[in-house]
């Protein structure tokens, strides 16, 4: 019987320091997730943006326009409002 | 029957594996609700006679967030539905672990099913090898590779479905999730047996649940959320993470990470398709070829169509005698049906155009550049391809509008589209323009002379175009004011066009809004043909019997609304008829004139607007129209909804009545000022 998702709990670890959201994040730094807010979390969250994931400012447009994020081996590009309710803590390369 | 349904997220590869096992033969079905179509059609195979195949839309998970995915996953639970027999899951192997999101719950389901893993060669060149036997082992549903295009792994996977080689995977996954959200799934199953644990799980995200659930459901679903709100678990979120968490392991375990070679060349191209400054310059240039070959190479083969309808005209002129039936065939099928017709070429360029855009993956990065402009006036960078098809006709781009997830931003797209200058409108542009606006007429500004006709078809466009935007500003501004919504796009790897498919598409496009055209003119034509010579004339002058005609009473009963803009019923008539469709107005107007008897020249939209030119009025004996006539029609064209079809689309993608006649009903009051605004300007100027 394979379980594909064992008892692993990350309930009780304390949330990492997380000092910035993703629309900060220069181009070409990465970040790991912390938290996801806003009104469309949910699909923000099915698409990847999950507690831990490693993501990656692919490419920041002009205008303030869409900001290409990369995670999981591929790139989707977010709004800046929906980019700033992501918070991520810096990770050096 | 035996029914598989092909699920995956969008862009995996749903259906070219679709087309591939089907061999393109397969049927469009409506389903009921909103509409979606969803494709189906029947394994390949002669001794296959009884294996379904139906392609539904891409769904990035069991959860809801658009009208499309809803339809997909009201049918995979079965509600109001038959669920399908088999589930084929198309997962893309270069994006596993987000497919593989959708793929743990479908294992969820059930349903005995089987994962297909595409693009393997777009994820060896990322570095990504997948280990089949280690994934169907982690999953517990088998799995076997394609690639469709190509054709390699079909026969083992057709053998596969003919076989019926599904499997299920026993073992309820979701006893991962944190015991605060298992205890609150079993809770709700002890409730209510009929609801599925993936059921629960895909509706607790939620904000609130599918309308679709019945109440005690939706009740339950929604105290278990309110559960987890107040232990501080927000469900939206937690879910997701635990199921990742879960995948992470999965593909840890059955992935073989090998070099990525160099940047791909999507990528290269994306530097500079999508550069800050480059990328503008190359969209406009691209937008500026589109509408260059429509506006100018398309129009030699239109010419030729024309010259042919010419033709036809003429022939039948010298081989009939003068007869009602003759003026009917000239007037209302060759002059009408051929006006449309002569359109063809424009409209197949721009549905040719726009596929190739399409499926080369460019289409994603116009919605990429411009979502920023797109979002300042209450839109979706995704507006953008639905507004550019809108162009060729409203109602393709409504349908267009399915992909914009939030119904907010879909909603404003449709409502604003049917002021884009689509090609029903160049009909009536092109034979107002040559009646009401003199050849010789000139804008000199500054050095620079400028054709007075082509500028009037320019600001024509220009005004449709700008007046779209301002609604839509208006509306998000107004009326459909909300937080700003989803904006997810994702660019799809660049590829070469299967420009034989598109091809055949166009043409399908095409065929249909011809016919459909074609059909409403004829029987448009036929029947204003009837009401304005019935009843029949009774001992008066021409002059009386005209008004007392079925349709000469009716346009004299709209005649006062259309007096301040210079028009009398005659137009009011032709008006009415083109409420079905635009391009019905120059042969509405041919067949009230009963142009044939009257002119000489050949060419109905010409004839037609000669004859108005000619109009006189009764009783001063002076020209019934002038320029600022003309002009108020021509804007009237430009903002009333004059299309039957896209009132239908629209009460069918809106589900009701209420938007398509808002819709129209403020666009004819619009209309309605801006022809009183410009002709009134007009006179002011030419007095």
């Amino acid at each position: 019987m394979h379980n594909v998702v064992s008892d692993f709990n990350k309930v009780d670890q304390p949330a990492p320091h997380c000092e910035c959201t993703l629309d900060c994040l220069a181009n070409g730094t990465k970040g790991e997730v912390c938290s996801v807010t806003g009104p469309n979390r949910c699909r923000l969250a099915e698409l990847g943006f999950s507690r831990g994931c490693e993501v990656e400012v692919a490419r920041k447009s002009a205008f303030g326009g869409p900001i290409e994020v990369r995670l999981r081996s591929y790139r989707v590009s977010l709004r800046v409002e929906e980019a700033s309710g992501i918070t991520v803590r810096a990770v050096e390369d | 029957m035996t029914r598989i349904a092909l699920v995956g997220n969008p862009n995996a590869g749903k259906t070219t594996l679709f087309n591939a096992l089907t061999g393109l033969r397969h049927k469009v079905g409506n389903y009921p609700g909103v509409t979606v179509e969803i494709k189906s059609g029947v394994l390949r195979g002669a001794d296959n006679i009884g294996i379904e195949i139906i392609d539904l839309p891409g769904v990035y998970s069991l959860t809801p967030q658009s009208p499309d995915e809803d339809v997909a996953i009201k049918l995979l639970f079965g509600i109001n539905e038959v669920p399908p027999n088999f589930i084929v899951n198309v997962v893309d192997a270069s994006n596993l672990e987000r497919n593989l999101f959708l793929t743990t719950q479908l294992v969820e389901l059930g349903i005995p099913m089987l994962v297909v893993l595409t693009m393997t060669d777009a994820a060896a060149r990322r570095g990504l090898r997948i280990d089949e036997k280690r994934l169907s082992t982690e999953l517990g549903v088998p799995v076997v590779s394609t690639d469709a295009p190509k054709g390699a792994g079909l026969p083992t996977l057709v053998s596969r479905l003919q076989s019926q080689g599904f499997g299920i995977n026993v073992s309820p996954v979701y006893a991962g999730y944190s015991p605060e959200i298992t205890s609150t799934i079993s809770e709700i199953c002890g409730f209510s047996p009929d609801i599925s644990p993936v059921l629960i799980s895909t509706q607790l995200v939620r904000e609130a649940p599918s309308k679709w659930l019945t109440g005690i459901d939706a009740e339950l679903i929604e105290s278990g959320r309110a559960k987890l709100c107040s232990l501080d678990i927000d469900p939206s979120t937690a879910i997701a993470d635990d199921r990742y968490i879960g995948i992470g392991r999965i593909s840890a375990r059955s992935v073989i990470r090998t070099t990525a070679s160099a940047t791909s060349l999507s990528e290269r191209i994306d530097q500079f398709a999508l550069h800050k400054v480059g990328g503008y310059i190359v969209f406009l240039a691209i937008i500026t070829l589109v509408f260059q070959a429509i506006f100018t190479w398309a129009q030699i083969p239109a010419e030729w169509i024309k010259s042919g309808i010419d033709f036809l005209g003429v022939f039948i002129r010298s081989s009939m005698p003068a007869s009602e039936l003759r003026d009917l065939l000239i007037a209302g099928v060759v002059g009408g049906v051929g006006n449309t017709v002569v359109f063809l070429p424009q409209i197949l360029t721009l549905l040719f155009l726009l596929g190739l855009l399409e499926d080369s993956g460019y289409l994603a990065r116009g919605a990429f550049l411009l979502d920023r402009f797109m979002y300042r006036v209450g839109l979706h960078g995704k507006s953008f391809i639905p507004m550019l098809s809108s162009f060729a006709c409203a109602v393709p781009g409504i349908m267009a509008t399915r992909t914009i997830e939030s119904g907010r931003e879909r909603l404003v797209t449709m409502f604003v589209i049917p002021l884009i200058p689509c090609t029903a409108r160049i009909p009536v542009y092109t034979m107002l323009i040559a009646a009401f606006i003199p050849a010789t007429s000139k804008v000199n500004i500054g050095i620079v002379s400028l054709d007075g006709r082509a500028l009037c078809m320019v600001g024509l466009f220009v005004s449709g175009i700008a007046m779209s935007f301002a609604v839509a500003a208006l509306l998000s501004r107004t009326a459909m004011k909300a937080a700003p919504s989803t904006f997810m796009l994702e660019l799809p790897a660049y590829k070469i066009p299967r420009v034989g498919r598109i091809m055949r598409e166009s043409l399908d496009q095409a065929g249909l809004f011809i016919q459909r055209a074609g059909t409403m003119i004829l029987a448009i034509s036929i029947a204003l043909w009837f009401l304005s010579s019935h009843p029949k004339l009774q001992g008066k002058s021409p002059k009386e019997y005209e008004r007392t005609t079925y349709a000469g009473r009716v346009g004299t009963l709209v005649e006062p609304v259309l007096k301040p803009l210079g028009m009398d019923w005659k137009i009011g008539i032709g008006l009415l008829a083109s409420v079905a469709a635009r391009e019905v107005f120059v042969a509405a107007m041919g067949a009230i004139y009963n142009v044939d008897s009257s002119e000489d020249d050949n060419h109905i939209g010409i004839a037609v607007g000669a004859r108005m030119r000619a109009e006189k009025d009764p009783i001063t004996g002076k020209p019934a129209y002038d320029i600022g006539t003309g002009v108020a029609l021509l804007a009237f064209f430009a903002f009333a909804q004059q299309c039957m079809s896209t009132f239908a689309v629209m009460r069918r993608e809106t589900n009701g009545w209420k938007w398509p006649l808002l819709q129209s009903f403020s666009y004819l009051v619009l209309a309605w000022v801006a022809a009183f605004i410009v002709r009134t300007i007009v006179m002011a100027v030419n007095a």
